[in-house]
């Protein structure tokens, strides 16, 4: 089954050049052989590494027989919207057409093929311009908030601008929390919604409410439509803020009056984004890079702390580990972008961090924090994380480095560029290092503290549960998750080797992610199967979503780790609260040796098929049955409730408050 | 390379049946550093909010606390559109800064605003309340002038309870402090008085007595001395005594 080639997300003036560069770059990411589980994931996993915007820029700047390091790139950005070559429009030049119509193909000029839209009354006119689009499909989900969180699995998994469309009052309400996800996680989002007619604004009127105020500071920017004229410019700015510097969601606003307008467009208004853009980051200067080698050079016991920053530079990150031999260890947000297989790759550090990542960080003396923000759960009391160690932050967004801990060498830049720059430094110099007394130090680490799990004689133990399904999928799968225990279990268990494979609500931690960023991430990448794990609690939250994944028959499969409470609460709990259990029974308290509510009868109201497996030795053939189903698919894992998220670093704890030991059975 | 070594001491941690790496046993009344919350809890959490917003009694935060705390002015210049006022001081509530004053108007370019507020913070607070304000899109540029040569003057008019016996009175203090009279009853007159924030304080203070009515103040307008010149020392005895 042949793909067609992906339009990426690309400023129009320069897409000639960018679509024989990324052409180029897709093979070359292509050298991995596709794993022979299943014949349908085809490129999904292999498709083209998305790249930063700057990096975009800077590589058309460099076609363009310029180097890469002349001058900012910005400031000489052909602003003005060019058709791109080959984009015809559906209407003439000088046809007067209405104002949904003109929104339709500006985002169809950005490249967008792909929506997720609910209609409603003040947004319906959009609905009908998008029938009449040829290039523009519309996904359509059951809640907004299910539109939303799919448009960011879109982008996370793809890398492109995830746009979902709702109608006004609930319609944008219900958008708010897939907003504050995307804006604590930096994903691109673009949401459209519709408003009143302008002179309804501000009177209480039917559907209304303020989505500009309320939005205002969860997202990175938004905007109220007030002249027609302005769509174009408002749709390219808006893009073109989501996906550069700190990707982030936008919000625009437009009135069905002036949906309904009938005008004609001029797609040349240049954008007025002129500060911003002198506020991107420049490319590091030879001098920074050069003091950053030195550190390097002086340091035992260095570690690389990466994040979400640096998803779109997995690359440079192997390429610098390779000729250093740094150790690495990631977040929650950076899984995936260090392949775990690697010998120096350390996992996952933080609250729910492996004991040697946070003893590495404990005991290092260079902390290189590539693309991260020093979040709470990570560090745990700052005074005491990285104590020894002298700190270099590379970060694309200013406001972040310096936030939380203090740092001795910061860099802003993109992080990709950077590392870029030090690579082709160690190359030039043939620099080599060598810290193999420290990795052994933590491979002995390593052995003396693995992560564990109690071996339950027949019940199934989530942690074996997800070990198992790595073991049956081998990696090979788009891994969406909810919140909770299941998640941390996910994360630490599930072994990923490539960026963009882990999706998960890290920053705001909203239940109810997994199902519909699955469904996104399906829609994005076609062909590759994607599981979402999920558990009883988060997966009720978004239910409603299975009808557009059964109906549209993605390879969506939901694996339930059910345990008829609320994992994490419950855990909790049990340490800190004596068990005490507090409206965290999500079963039915007349009949608790039943599964309740019965997600396989749901399933079936759904038309999809499922089963449920309670018995451990059941466990690989529900799994088999699961992955050769074509389509979605349900598979109810009943595991106990007694288990808990180890290692644990208590709040505010530091790495020798850790936890590694107990579980629900004792009374603390 | 730094080094802040901490007590604590790096023993090699054994695999005993405790829950605890280093080995320790948890004592029946084991203390976690954040109480067992979600997140940590100190035992001075009001002292955040501590300070007003809009502090009606003149109140600048002394230069010379201790920790630094102070009151910065901030000037910065923002596009003029729609809801721009409102992103910026969203940044303040956001991220927990209070604004002491704040004033708004047109900048020397049309379709500019120049925003000059006044936030009592640490020279560190301030530096990263800048980084977030730097954020917003619709600002152009952002200056803390606190430590830097700046002229202020604030706009007051004063409505003074005066019956014709106290008039004489007040407006010998109004032409003291060339404040001009702008509004007058029988029982009572308004005046108007542009200045720092110590000649307002000051003549708020002389008028207490006859009984102030309404007070409506601009907030801190201010701009940077390009004559580099800090007023704040001129009339300091220090000063003086070099000369002597």
């Amino acid at each position: 089954m042949a793909i067609p080639p992906r339009s990426v997300q690309i400023p129009s003036v320069a897409e000639t050049a960018l679509l024989s560069f990324t052409t180029s770059r897709r093979c070359a990411s292509m050298e991995r052989p596709i794993a022979d589980f299943s014949s349908r994931i085809i490129h999904g996993l292999h498709a083209a590494k998305p790249i930063s915007l700057t990096k975009r820029v800077l590589i058309a700047k460099a076609t363009k027989d310029r180097g890469p390091f002349e001058n900012s790139a910005m400031d000489t950005l052909d602003l003005a919207l060019v058709p791109a070559s080959g984009f015809i429009s559906r209407y003439a030049a000088s046809e007067p057409r209405k104002g949904s119509d003109i929104l339709v193909e500006a985002l169809e000029r950005e490249g967008v093929t792909d929506v997720f839209a609910y209609p409603g009354g003040a947004s319906m006119e959009i609905h009908q311009a998008l029938t009449r689009s040829k290039i523009i499909k519309n996904v359509l989900c059951r809640h907004e908030q299910g539109e939303v969180f799919a448009a960011e699995g879109y982008a996370r998994a793809s890398g492109k601008v995830g746009v979902c469309i709702a109608t006004s009052g609930p319609g944008a309400t219900n958008l708010v929390t897939g907003l504050a996800d995307a804006m604590l996680d930096s994903t691109p989002i673009v949401a459209i919604t519709g408003q009143v007619p302008r002179r309804m604004i501000g009177t209480d009127a039917f559907q209304e409410t303020p989505i500009v105020e309320v939005t205002r500071s969860i997202t990175k920017h938004n905007y109220l439509v007030m002249h027609i004229e302005d769509i174009p410019r408002v749709i390219r700015e808006a893009f073109y803020l989501a996906a550069s510097g700190r990707p982030g969601p936008v919000l625009v606003d437009i009135p069905k009056d002036i949906q309904q307008q009938m005008a004609v467009p001029d797609w040349s208004h240049p954008m007025r984004l002129q500060t911003y853009q002198e506020r991107l980051p420049k490319p590091p200067e030879q001098a920074e890079l050069q003091h950053i080698l030195y550190v390097i050079s002086r340091s035992k016991k260095p570690v690389i702390y990466c994040g979400g920053g640096c998803i779109n530079a997995s690359e440079e990150l192997k390429e610098f580990v390779d000729l250093t031999g740094i150790p690495v260890t990631t977040t929650l947000m950076g899984l995936g972008v260090f392949p775990s297989s690697d010998h120096r790759c350390l996992n996952m550090l933080g609250m729910h961090g492996t004991v040697y990542a946070n003893y590495a960080i404990d005991k290092a003396d260079l902390l290189l924090a590539f693309g991260v923000r020093f979040d709470d759960r990570v560090t745990g009391k700052l005074e005491s994380f990285a104590r020894h160690a002298t700190i270099v932050h590379v970060d694309v967004d200013s406001a972040e480095i310096g936030k939380n801990k203090p740092v001795h060498i910061s860099l802003f830049a993109d992080v990709c560029l950077a590392l870029q720059g030090i690579n082709n430094l160690i190359k030039a110099r043939s620099l080599t290092y060598d810290f193999s007394s420290w990795l052994d130090e933590l491979n002995a680490q390593k052995k003396k503290w693995p992560l564990t799990y109690p071996d339950l004689a027949d019940e199934i133990c989530p942690q074996y549960a997800i070990e198992l399904l790595h073991k049956v999928t081998k990696g090979a799968v788009i891994i969406t998750t909810g919140v909770g225990q299941h998640q941390m279990w996910a994360a630490q268990w599930f072994k990923y080797e490539r960026p963009r494979q882990w999706l998960s609500s890290g920053g705001l931690g909203s239940m109810g992610f997994g199902l519909p960023a699955a469904l996104g991430a399906a829609v994005a990448i076609p062909g590759c199967p994607v599981i979402d794990i999920d558990g009883d609690g988060s997966f009720l939250m978004n239910i409603q979503e299975l009808a557009p994944i059964s109906l549209l028959q993605l390879p969506v499969k939901v694996v339930i780790l059910n345990n008829q409470h609320l994992g994490m609460v419950v855990q909790w709990e049990d340490r800190f609260y004596k068990g005490n259990r507090a409206h965290t029974y999500l079963g039915d308290p007349r009949a608790e040796n039943s599964i309740f509510p019965d997600f396989c009868k749901m399933a079936e109201g759904f038309k999809l098929p499922s089963s449920r497996v309670c018995r451990k030795h059941d466990l690989q053939a529900a799994y088999k049955k699961m992955l050769e189903t074509p389509g979605p698919y349900l598979l109810d894992v009943i595991v106990p409730h007694q288990e808990h998220v180890l290692p644990m670093i208590p709040t505010g704890g530091s790495f020798k408050d850790i936890i590694t030991e107990g579980d629900g059975r004792k009374k603390y | 390379m730094n080094v802040t070594s901490t007590p604590e001491s790096d023993e090699e941690t054994s695999r005993s049946g405790s829950w605890l790496v280093d080995g320790g046993l948890p004592s029946p009344s084991y203390e976690l550093p954040s109480k067992g919350d979600v997140y940590p809890v100190e035992p001075n959490e009001d002292e955040v909010w501590r300070f007003p917003v809009l502090d009606p009694d003149w109140g600048q935060v002394e230069d010379d606390e201790p920790s630094g705390f102070r009151s910065h002015t901030l000037s910065m210049l923002v596009n003029d559109a729609p809801g721009v006022l409102n992103r910026v001081t969203g940044v303040f509530a956001r991220r927990g800064y209070n604004i002491q004053s704040l004033a708004v108007g047109p900048a020397e370019k049309p379709g500019i605003s120049r925003i000059t507020t006044v936030v009592p913070g640490t020279d560190e607070s301030i530096k990263k309340l800048l980084t977030q304000i730097l954020k917003v899109i619709d600002v152009l540029k952002v200056q803390d002038l606190t430590h830097i040569p700046f002229a202020e003057r604030e706009l007051v008019l004063i409505k003074i309870a005066a019956s014709s016996k106290e008039r004489r009175d007040i407006l010998d203090v109004a032409a003291i402090f060339r404040a001009k009279t702008v509004d007058l009853s029988d029982h009572s007159i308004t005046l108007e008085m542009t200045g720092d924030l110590e000649k307002a304080a000051a003549l708020q203070r002389l008028l207490q007595q006859y009984g102030i009515v309404e007070v409506a103040r601009t907030g801190r307008v201010a701009l940077v001395r390009e004559s580099g010149v800090n007023t704040k020392y001129l009339g300091t005895q220090e000063l003086v005594n070099k000369f002597i």
